[in-house]
Parts: C-alpha cells; structure tokens; sequence
C-alpha cells in the first residue's frame, strides 16, 4: 500500500515536470518561429530576438498563467466537488440520526470535557508567570529544609540595602515580602495575600497598568503616601472592573491605603504554586508602617525575598558568586546570631535563574496536578475510542453498498471524498458543539471559593490553546482516520469478496468483535488508572489531623494594643465572650487561644530546651509551637490527654507556671514520655525574656503546622498566665459549623461591638490548607471517571446493538432451520458477553500493569489492586452488554423467517 | 485604419475557435491566423494565446498533439473537436444575435424610442 502511495506521489509530480517542459518547448518553438519570421522580413538579426521577445509579452509570465490555469481549474473542480459531497454526507447522516448523535456527542462532550477540566487543573496548579523576558531574570535563594533552596523569607530590609549597594551582577535588584493581612475594601474585611515590593518591582518584571498605574519609585520613599495595586483577578471578581475603583480606600491592617491601579494581564505575584495569586501590592516603606505582627516588617525580620534583572552579560552563575562573596563581607562585619532552628548560622545566598527559584516543590501537592489529568486523558481516549467504532461500524454498514458501486464502474477516489465528507461534517457539527459546551463549563467552573483562613480562592481558568489544539486533532483525527479506514479496505480494486460477506464484516476483517474488545479493555483499564487519583484524593480528604477538625468554627480576633486594649480589659472580655458563646445552642464546647496547631499561620513559635542545656549563642534548641489557651481548648479540639493533667482555674497568674506539651515535644526534649514535673525553658519568637515551666501533661500528637506534618512537638500554656493581643475563638458544635460562625460573631458584638472578628470559617475551611483545592479535584476526579464510564457504556451499547442488528439475517435464517426465539436470544447474549468479558480482564490487567507503572514513576503510595474499582467497574459494562445484546436480539428473533430468508 | 482596440474579455477563445476552425495550427500559427483574421485592428501581446488554448483544452474544445513545424522545430498542433465545433456553431449564433440587438438598440434615432 505504501508502495501504490509512493507511485500516485511519483505521477503527480513527475506530470508537473511534463507538463512545464512541453510547455517551455511550446513556447520556445513560438518564439523560434517568430525570430525567423522577422528575420525573412529584413530585420537586424540582434534587434530581432528582442522584438520577438517584447511582443510575445513575458514569457514567464504567460507561462505561470498557463499553470494558474491548470490548478485554478483543478481547485474548482474539487470546490465544487467537495460542496456537492458535502451535502449528499449531510443528506446521509441525517438518515441515521442515532448514529449521527452519538458521533457528534462523543466528539464534542470529549473536546469539551478535556479541555476545560485541563482549564481547571492548570488555573489551580500551574500558574504561568507572565513578565517579561523571564530568562534574565533571577532570584536570591538560600537553603531549606531537605536540601532544597528557597526564594522566601532570604534577608531583612538591612541586608538588602547593603546587598544592592554592593553588587554589580543586576542591572537592578527589587525586593518584595509576601504577607496576610485582614483587607478592608468596603464591601466586606478578609484575608487576603499581599506583597510589600520595592519601587523597580513592577517594572523590573516589565508588567503594565491595566488602569492606573503601578508602584513605582516615587512611592517607595520614607513619608510617600500609601498607595496600593490591585490584581486583575480581584479587580474582575470585587469591583467588576469598574474603573472607578482609582481614587477609592481600602483598609489594610486597618491602615488606609489609595487604590492608585490595576495590575494588566494574568500577573498574580511570584509565587506561581499558591493557587491563590497576590491580590494588593504596597510599596515597602508603607509596610513597615502596617501595626500588627507579622505583617510589620521589622529592620532586622528577614522576610524578605529578593530578584533582579541581570546586567548585559552577567548570568546567575556569575551573580551567585558575587552574592555569595557579599555574604562573607557582611557575615564579618555583622554576623548572624543563632537562636533557633530558624535562624542559620551564616548568609548562605547564592542565585539561581527565577524560572528555577519558582519551581514547586516535588510533593503530592503539585503531584495532584499531574494526578488529575489522568483522568482527563481517560476521558479523552475513551471518547476517541468511541468514535473509532463508530465510524468503522458506519464503514462495515456502508460496505456492501460501497463495493457494489465499485463494481459498477465507481472511482475510488469518489467514494472516498464521499466517506471523508461524512467525517468533516461530523468534526465540524462535533466542534462547534464542543465550542459551546466548553464556553458553558468555563463559566460556570468560575466561582469564589473559601479557602483556609477565610480567604478566598477566585477560579477563573482559562482556555489554553495546546490542550484543545491536541485534544482537537486526537478527535478529529479519530473521526477521520476510522472513517476513512474502512471506505479505503473496501474499496480495494477486488469488489467480489466485498459483496460476498458485507454484512458480517468489519474494515474488512471477518471478526467484529475485536473492536469491542479493544473498547471494552481500554476504557477499562483507564478507569483504573483514574481510581488512582480518586484514591489519593479521598485519602488527602479522610486523613486524621489529630484534631476534631469537622466539628469545629473559628473567628480570630485582635485586641489592638493601639486601639486601648490591654491585658486586663481583654482578659475580661474574652471570658465574657466565652460564656456567652457557651450559652448559644449548637455550640458544645469554647476555648480561645493564641493559636491552632496547624492552618494558622500567625502562631507563635518557640526555642525549647530544658535547664540542663540553657540557650547559648550557636547551640542549637528545638523547635515548638507554643499555644497558650484557655483550659477548655484540649476538649474543644479534641487532643486527649495520655498522661498527667491538663491546666484549669487553679493555674493563673502568680501560681506556679506550667506547661502541657505534646508527645512529640516531650520525646524531642526528654527522650521519653515520662515528664511530668519535668523543667523547660522557652523563648517565644525565639527572643527574650526566656519563660520557664513545669510540665504537668502530655497530650497526644497532631498534625503541626501544616496538615499532614508532624515534625515539631507542641507546648501548651495557660492563657492565664501568657497573654497575646490576637487570639482564636474555637467552638466545637454540634450542628453545622457553618452555622456557629454567625453565633460566634454576635457573642462577641453583644460583649463589645468594638472588637473586629478578623476571620471567621469553619474548622476546614481555616486550618486545613488545601482543602478546597481537594474538594475541587475530587469533584473533577469524581466526575470525570463517571463521565468515563458512561461514555464507555454508550460506546459499547452502540457498537453491540449494531452487530446484532447486522445477525438479523443469520439469525431469520436460524429460525428457518428450527431455533427457537429463547435459543437465539441467549446466543446473541453468550456471544456479545464474550468480548466484553474479555475485553474486561485485558483491561483489568492492563489497568494494573499501567498502576505498577504509574506508581514507579511518581513515587506516590498506590495500591497495585484497588479492591472497590475491580468490583465496581465491571458493572455498568455488562450492564450495556446485557441492553445492547439483548434488544436487538430480541427483535431479530421476532423477525418472520420468510423475510429474513428472502433478503438472501 | 481605426485605432487597435481591445479584446473583450472571452472574444479571444472564440477567435481561436474560428481560426482553428479553418485546420490544424500550432501557437504560432493560431496567432497568425488571428492576425489575419481581425486585418491587425486587435492588439494583445502574443503571449496571450496560450492560457486561452490550454483553457480550451481543459474544456475539450480543442485537441492537441506532438508534430513537426514547417522548419523543423518540435510544436504541438492544435485542432477543434467535435465539441469545439459546436460551441464555435453555438457561440457565433449566440454572438451574431446580441451584436444585432444591442447595434439597433444603440443606433435608435431620438424620434424612434
């Protein structure tokens, strides 16, 4: 067949070459004769060749009409062929609107669905970073945690100024520091992301003002007036794009600040793994105004991160050793004093190019992302599937009228245009309906969602040209290729074996049933493969944090030390707040604290260490939470005690001070659980004054810090006898937490309608990170595989009812012969259920096997045989095998058969 | 002589349809016909014939072949068939009909409308 491709390809070309060389002697001869002509009448034989030439006209170019001619010609001929194919595949598949349905539905629902779920995982995990010239741009980083760098929290404003004094690598070096601060914008206060940045920052990166205009230098100076940017995002989900949002004050931190612009584009800070974007920027001088901790950037807090635009010549590596040098310089003339883990010991920067700073970490989280689109691809295969049987069923349909025509003296190249018109139109109707399709999921994929501590995560994805480019042409193609498949088979230059057996083949091939299996197999196996994401997503949601999250809501509030709270007055309010929240039906227990285990980021840390080993300057200590709280948080969240006791009304200010840890604490400090009455020290913010206390119990482990990590231990002090100006209200319900947050809020306003509820959420919603990320992922993964799923189904049904539907025939003669209607019944039931069946173990082993190899390759904790997907899946396919089997087969077998015996 | 004029457009193929109606010619002498045909009062550069006669060929109007010329160079001759008689037929009817209506129509005097 390559061969007959090869030879047609020579023709073709091998006629042009003819054709232009007869038509050179052509018109070579015209001119010969021409010469000759004027010769014979006298003329100069010089001039004569020139005038013959000037009054033929451009030879070359009469020579390209000539050849315009001949394609112009070709190219209307097909245009008028194609039209009139076009409307005689239109005339056809209209006949066959159940075929015509299904094709066209598989192919948009498949488009559609693939590339705006791919929309969605891509809006959640892979942001892009849309500066300009990305590949000059580098970050400062320095070493964390399991041999990582990172670009976060690298210097203070100190060194910052001294590192951009003294380096020559940049053209110039910007600063930003990411924080979370309550925002006020009018309509309602959260938190929300913002970044301090430098006045260069914006136009380091080369981003432009939607509206407005971007912090620029001028706004970066001691006594300039605060000034904020906004994000797109924002912009369009909280004002609208109203552009009248220039001039207007928001609050943050209850600073006020001018809305001066709006970032353009899809610019939502640095941080391209946090599926929440930047919303505010500020200039840095109008941070270090802000009041509240930790969104004050102290001289000496290094939170800072640092980038900048290379000089002309100079690359990262270069820079790297600069900086690295510079550190040495300022590591001598002021050097670092380690008091905790946090703090290192020495300046250890150096700088890598940002597009490697940036880069997600390798743990599940970014995982997910790549997790997710397997399901998406199962989707797209299983729909490619479908359309291949389709169409091929359509081709084994059309045989027998195919080869008929060829014996008739019809042209190949006829029939297939008729065949490929068929497929076009199929691709267009299925495209403009994915088109359609797509826009409404987008749309409605676009939400506000609540996310860990009260902030909200905007979903806007937007359509990415790759995805529906290959998704497009993995469809498309399908169409085509099958559809063409069987027009080029059976209308081989042989048409008698076509006649013979049309009817009972497929493509050509006696065997129907291979396709059904190969359907079967795999939408099988990638249902299997798409239970893997399932799986680890359900796992993420069930895991035991250690607390009682599912029960609990929280508000933060804040007795502002500026505003007139002191430690007294609040002391009294809170304990009136906590009555009068206990009173309110639906709340069991209350506490409040200064912090939660993990979901907070604003908990105060600590340097723990025994008396036996005091803190000393470059001796490391351990590291803890340490949360002071009411007595009654321990049952409020639910941490058990294991041993000792926990604090209550008898531990107060003046009485001896204590101290519950957690197990984890106590083995890090003591190396056993045994501790009670036990001595520690701690330093809260790793800094001075250096607290001591008894230990009096140990409780059980949570997660610390973030879900899932249980690195640090946790050590629990008496509110009584430590005091914060911000503080968690927790309530354990016994409804809906949802619906305790409105009751927490009026508990504290009828105490004192002064103190703000900074955020409010429940227990998920504020402690436990990602969570709506993988609520969001498992609705997709949940729907994606059921999707799967009923695509498979209808393929299958399709594809069965047809071959039945083809065994009328051979069955009306059965009946002849003597089978009774039961017999053939349960016949066409055995011999369907036979590929299925088979194509159900080759799937469900080929699902494992790609398991094996998935679980190789990412590294992630996948079970070889997932026990609820191998029971589950068979169902719904021997459910379509049974319907598509035995419908049809039930009404051949009512067939009478003199009819069936006379279309022989 | 009036000044040259110029072809209508699609005159030319019926030209080249009545010159090769009196027999065979190559290009150049289909050009010299046409000549002969119009007494020189046509003007189009010489070139021109040939995307008309391939044009005619397409259409199966005219038939063509490999020969020999007068002074032995390797031309390629073309004749009418059939089918390009007719049209010749067709045409020069149809031509001869609209010259007749649109000469009256023009030449009218101002009393006679």
């Amino acid at each position: 067949m390559a061969a007959r491709w090869r030879q047609w390809l020579r023709d073709r070309l091998s006629t042009s070459r003819r054709f232009n060389r007869d038509l050179d002697v052509e018109l070579r001869a015209h001119l010969d004769h021409r010469t000759e002509d004027l010769v014979r009448q006298g003329l100069p034989r010089d001039d004569v060749r020139e005038r013959a030439l000037r009054e033929f006209g451009g030879v070359e170019r009469y020579k390209e009409l000539v050849r315009d001619e001949r394609t112009g010609a070709g190219l209307q001929a097909l245009a008028q062929g194609s039209v009139a194919d076009l409307r005689l595949a239109g005339r056809r598949l209209r006949h066959t609107p159940v075929f015509t349905i299904f094709a066209v539905l598989s192919l948009a629902i498949g488009l559609a669905v693939t590339t705006s779920a791919y929309a969605l995982v891509a809006s959640l995990f892979w942001k892009p970073l849309p500066v300009r010239d990305p590949d000059r741009l580098a970050m400062i980083v320095r070493p964390a945690s399991a041999g990582r760098m990172t670009w976060r929290s690298v210097m203070s404003p100190a060194e910052f100024a001294d590192v951009a004094g003294a380096q020559r690598s940049f053209a110039t070096l910007q600063a930003t520091f990411p924080f979370q601060a309550p925002m006020d914008d009018g309509i309602r206060t959260e938190i929300t992301e913002a970044e301090a940045v430098t006045g260069g920052y914006f136009e380091t990166l080369g981003l432009e003002p939607a509206l407005g205009r971007l912090i620029g230098a001028a706004d970066d100076r001691a006594g300039a007036a605060a000034v904020a940017v906004l994000s797109s995002r924002f912009w369009r989900a909280r004002f609208g794009e109203d552009p009248e949002v220039l001039g207007q004050l928001i609050r943050i931190s209850e600073q006020p600040f001018t809305i001066v612009g709006v970032v353009s584009g899809a610019f939502e800070g640095l941080d391209v793994v946090d599926p929440i974007g930047t919303t505010v920027w500020i200039p840095v001088s109008a941070a270090e105004r802000l009041p509240s901790r930790p969104a004050r950037l102290e001289r000496q807090s290094r939170r800072l991160s640092a980038f900048g635009r290379l000089a002309t010549e100079r690359n990262s590596t270069a820079a790297s050793a600069e900086v690295e040098t510079i550190a040495g310089q300022l590591d001598a003339a002021d050097p670092l004093k380690p008091a905790d883990e946090s703090a290192p010991a020495a300046r250890r920067w150096s700088v890598r190019p940002m597009s490697d700073a940036l880069r997600p970490p390798e743990d599940v989280g970014s995982r997910l992302g790549w997790l997710t689109v397997i399901p998406i691809v199962a989707v797209l295969l299983v729909a490619c599937t479908n359309l291949a049987n389709l169409m091929l069923a359509r081709g084994a349909d059309r045989a027998n009228e195919l080869a008929v025509r060829r014996a008739l003296g019809g042209s190949r190249a006829r029939l297939v245009r008729e065949m490929l018109a068929e497929g076009v139109l199929i691709a267009v109707a299925g495209a403009a309906g994915a088109w359609l399709l797509t826009h409404a999921m987008l749309v409605a994929m676009s939400m506000e969602l609540p996310v860990s501590a009260g902030r909200l995560l905007t979903l806007r994805p937007m359509l990415d040209g790759t995805t529906l480019v290959v998704a497009a042409t993995l469809l498309a193609g399908s169409v085509l290729i099958f559809g063409l498949l069987p027009a080029l088979r059976s209308t081989r230059s042989d048409p008698r074996p076509g006649l013979a057996t049309a009817g009972l083949t497929i493509a050509g091939r006696r065997n129907p049933w291979g396709p059904i299996r190969w359907q079967v197999a795999t939408a099988v196996a990638f249902f299997l493969v798409a239970a893997i994401t399932a799986r680890v997503v359900i796992d993420q949601a069930r895991h035991d944090s250690g607390i009682d999250l599912d029960r609990l809501a929280l508000g933060v509030v804040h007795f502002d030390r500026q505003l007139g709270w002191d430690d007294s007055s609040a002391r009294r309010t809170i304990d009136a707040i906590l009555s009068e929240a206990r009173r309110q039906p639906g709340i069991e227990r209350v506490a409040a604290a200064t912090g939660m285990p993990f979901g907070q980021t604003m908990t105060p840390f600590a340097s723990v260490t025994t008396p036996d080993k005091p803190f000393r300057e470059g001796v490391r200590s351990s590291f803890a939470y340490a949360i002071a709280s009411t007595p009654s948080l321990f049952d409020t969240i639910g941490v058990s005690l294991d041993r000792g006791r926990l604090f209550d009304h008898r531990d107060v200010a003046g009485t001896q001070a204590v101290a519950v840890v957690s197990e984890a604490a106590a083995r890090e400090l003591f190396g056993s659980l045994d501790v009670i009455g036990r001595e520690i020290m701690l330093q809260v913010w790793a800094r001075p004054p250096v607290l001591a206390a008894t230990v009096i119990g140990v409780v059980r482990d949570t997660d610390v810090q973030f879900v899932r990590s249980r690195r640090s231990g946790v050590v629990y002090l008496p509110l009584s006898q430590y005091y914060h100006p911000m503080l968690d209200l927790v309530a354990r319900t016994s409804g809906e937490p949802e619906e305790a947050i409105p009751i927490l809020r009026r508990a504290v306003r009828q105490v004192d309608s002064t103190v703000p509820v900074l955020t409010a959420g429940t227990g998920p919603q504020v402690l436990a990170g990602n969570y709506v990320l993988l609520r969001v992922v498992t609705a997709l993964v949940i729907v994606l595989g059921g999707l799967t799923l009923v695509l498979a189904m209808v393929g299958l049904y399709g594809i069965l009812s047809q071959v039945t539907t083809w065994r009328m025939r051979e069955f009306g003669v059965r009946m002849a012969l003597g089978a009774t209607a039961g017999r053939l019944r349960r016949m066409a039931l055995a011999q369907g259920f036979r590929p299925v069946i088979v194509g159900l173990v080759i799937g469900l082993g080929g699902g494992t096997l790609l398991r094996a190899a998935l679980r190789a390759y990412l590294n992630a904790p996948i079970d070889l045989i997932d026990p609820l997907a191998l029971v589950f899946v068979p169902i719904p396919f021997m459910v379509a095998a049974s319907l598509a089997c035995y419908l049809p087969a039930r009404r051949a077998s009512r067939v009478d058969p003199n009819v069936a015996l006379r279309d022989l | 002589m009036s000044p040259a004029t110029s072809l209508l457009p699609g005159t030319l193929d019926m030209l080249i349809l009545k010159a090769l109606s009196l027999g065979e010619r190559h290009g150049y002498g289909v050009l010299l016909r046409l000549q002969q045909m119009t007494g020189g009062a046509m003007t189009f550069e010489q070139g021109a014939v040939y995307p008309a006669l391939y044009r005619l060929k397409r259409k199966r109007l005219v038939v063509t072949r490999w020969g020999t010329s007068e002074n032995n160079r390797r031309a390629r001759y073309y004749s009418l068939s059939a089918d390009g008689r007719k049209q010749l037929r067709d045409e020069t009817h149809s031509w001869n009909r609209l010259v007749g209506i649109m000469a009256d129509a023009l030449n009218r005097q101002p009393g006679e409308v």
